[in-house]
């Protein structure tokens, strides 16, 4: 059996593994809020609440409608979105003219909310949700054993993650979210309507939580506190990276679900609070974070 | 525009301010600083929103509508800090404001390169990477591919050196021969002589005087003692 640092190879490749599957989450949620800050100024707490939404979105859409995971990673990205907009448009836009506090208080409120009305209607047990089949099986080779599914987690968070990023830098739609997030009367004096543009982005934000839910539902089960338990890392995450930049939140993202893998290997005892020291410790260094911007 | 008032806050910066613009007209405003010009052409912009008076633009009336319809209408704005994003490139810039579906002509992308070669040039560059004069050339060439009917220009002179201010004297005759209507704001009284028909002079938030570019010479005088030079 390969060795490595006295560790069998396969026991190190299977915890980067499981570090990269929490990092594609870390990323994709973590980008979610980026993009939503970067424009909207708002620190939206509500994000944890909105990919535990997508998890029960695509239950439900399984329990009620007979919708296959397929058809709900689909769709119910979108209704979160549509979730999203809607609450952007009827509540959140108010509040742009006060104290960004008010943005944060609001999201927060939003999150409990949430999480008390399926707590309500659903209970606080994991409903289990199954991959489909044809991803049950395992992937085994001499350097790594991996559950299909898992695999199909990395590589759907890559493609979301690198899509969002092309998305904001190369097309015309993320030229006006760059330059928004600039100076977004500036965009608007130009003609581009603006309050549209942070409704979509508010949303488009939550459906990126909404993706991350629907694929983590086979994985961690669904249950209305799923998402309040990753908000948490996620916030951390974000100290760590910065809010400032799109890159940064990914390459953070997957990189804090990596250490947090090995350290599993290396210092189990510290697997649940690497991350926290790390934020302690870029605090202390670099409090705009690794990425991150003054503002 | 007649009556403008606006305020910041709680504070009022202009009172009561009437101007008037026609069409393919250059109107200057000149003025010492923190008189209230940029305020004047935020005010019309409908970016400082806290305002008061009547404003029509082609016989209608614009001061209620929401920011981004007031480009539509046919006014494009080059602001004194000139407004270029870091985060865009040269080109994105350039094509960054919509085309509006104004009166006025549209320049295509070849044709603002062909009028601007150092874009071209530097197309793919971050915005601000450019030079100061390449910038404002920039921020003015980006509202000509809107093809608004009226520009707004705010201190195009400012900070930059004389042979480019000479090219951006250039351009605006350009701009005249398009039949594109042109308020300007600027300190550089010289420059101004050069290519306006009509003068306004502000002081303390109000309008003192007014002028056509044919009475320029007997106020020299009483406008170096406004102007404060
Ligand atoms: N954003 C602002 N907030 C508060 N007061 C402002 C703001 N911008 C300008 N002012 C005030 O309004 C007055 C007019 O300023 P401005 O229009 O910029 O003058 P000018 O362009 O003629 O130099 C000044 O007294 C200035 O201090
Ligand atoms: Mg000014």
């Amino acid at each position: 059996m390969t060795m490595i640092f006295g560790v069998p190879l396969v026991v190190l490749t299977g915890q980067l593994l499981i570090g990269l599957i929490n990092g594609s989450f870390y990323a994709l949620l973590s980008l979610g809020l980026a993009v939503i800050f970067g424009l909207l100024r708002v620190v939206n707490f509500a994000h944890g609440a909105f990919y535990m939404l997508g998890a029960f979105t695509a239950w439900m859409l399984g329990q009620y409608l007979g919708l296959g995971y397929w058809g709900a990673l689909v769709l119910a990205p979108v209704i979160v979105g549509l979730v999203g907009a809607l609450v952007e448009r009827t509540m959140l836009r108010r509040l742009y003219d006060l104290d960004h506090l008010y943005g944060l208080l609001f999201t927060f409120g939003l999150a409990l909310l949430l999480e008390g009305l399926f707590q309500h209607f659903f209970g606080s047990s994991g409903k289990p949700f199954s991959a489909p089949a044809e991803m049950k099986g395992i992937l085994r080779t001499d350097f790594v054993t991996v559950p299909i599914y898992r695999g199909w987690v990395v590589v759907a968070s890559l493609v979301v993650c690198f899509g969002t990023w092309a998305l904001i830098e190369k097309t015309k739609i993320g030229s006006y979210l760059r330059a928004a997030t600039e100076d977004s009367t500036l965009v608007q004096a130009f003609g581009v309507n603006v309050p549209l543009l942070l409704t979509l982005t508010y949303a488009f934000g939550c459906a990126l939580a909404g993706i991350a839910g629907v694929l983590a539902a086979p994985i961690f089960q669904v249950s209305p506190t799923m998402g309040s338990n990753m908000i948490i890392i996620i916030f951390a995450v974000v100290v760590v990276g910065g809010m400032g930049s799109i890159l940064g939140a990914i390459a953070t993202g997957y990189l804090l679900g990596i250490v947090e893998g090995l350290t599993k290997v290396f210092y189990p005892e510290a697997a649940n609070i690497v991350i926290f020291v790390i934020m302690a410790a870029v605090l202390m260094v670099r409090p705009a974070g690794l990425f991150g911007k003054e503002y | 525009m007649r009556g403008l008032e606006a305020w910041y806050g709680e504070s009022q910066a202009l009172y009561g301010v009437d101007l008037d613009v026609y069409p393919g007209e250059t109107v200057t405003l000149l003025g010492r600083n923190g008189v209230g010009k940029t305020t004047t052409l935020r005010s019309l912009m409908g970016i400082v929103r806290k305002r008061s008076g009547t404003i029509e633009f082609n016989e209608r009336s614009i001061l209620r509508l929401p920011l981004h319809r007031v480009a539509h209408a046919g006014i494009g704005f080059v602001p004194e800090e000139r407004g270029i994003f870091a985060s865009l490139s040269v080109e994105e810039n350039l094509m960054l404001p919509p085309v509006v579906a104004g009166s006025g002509k549209a320049m295509s992308l070849d044709e603002i390169y062909t009028l601007f070669p150092n874009l071209l040039e530097r197309r793919h560059s971050p915005g601000t990477k450019l030079s100061g004069g390449e910038q404002q050339m920039l921020a003015i060439a980006r509202i000509l591919r809107t093809g608004v009917s009226m520009i707004l220009l705010d201190e195009p002179t400012e900070g930059l050196a004389p042979v480019i201010i000479d090219r951006i004297g250039e351009m605006l005759k350009v701009l005249k021969t398009y039949g594109l209507s042109v308020l300007l704001v600027e300190q550089n009284f010289r420059f101004a002589a050069r290519i306006a028909d009509h003068f306004y002079v502000m002081d303390q938030g109000r309008m003192i005087d007014s002028f056509a570019v044919t009475e320029l010479s007997g106020r020299r005088e009483s406008l170096n003692k406004a102007l404060g030079v």
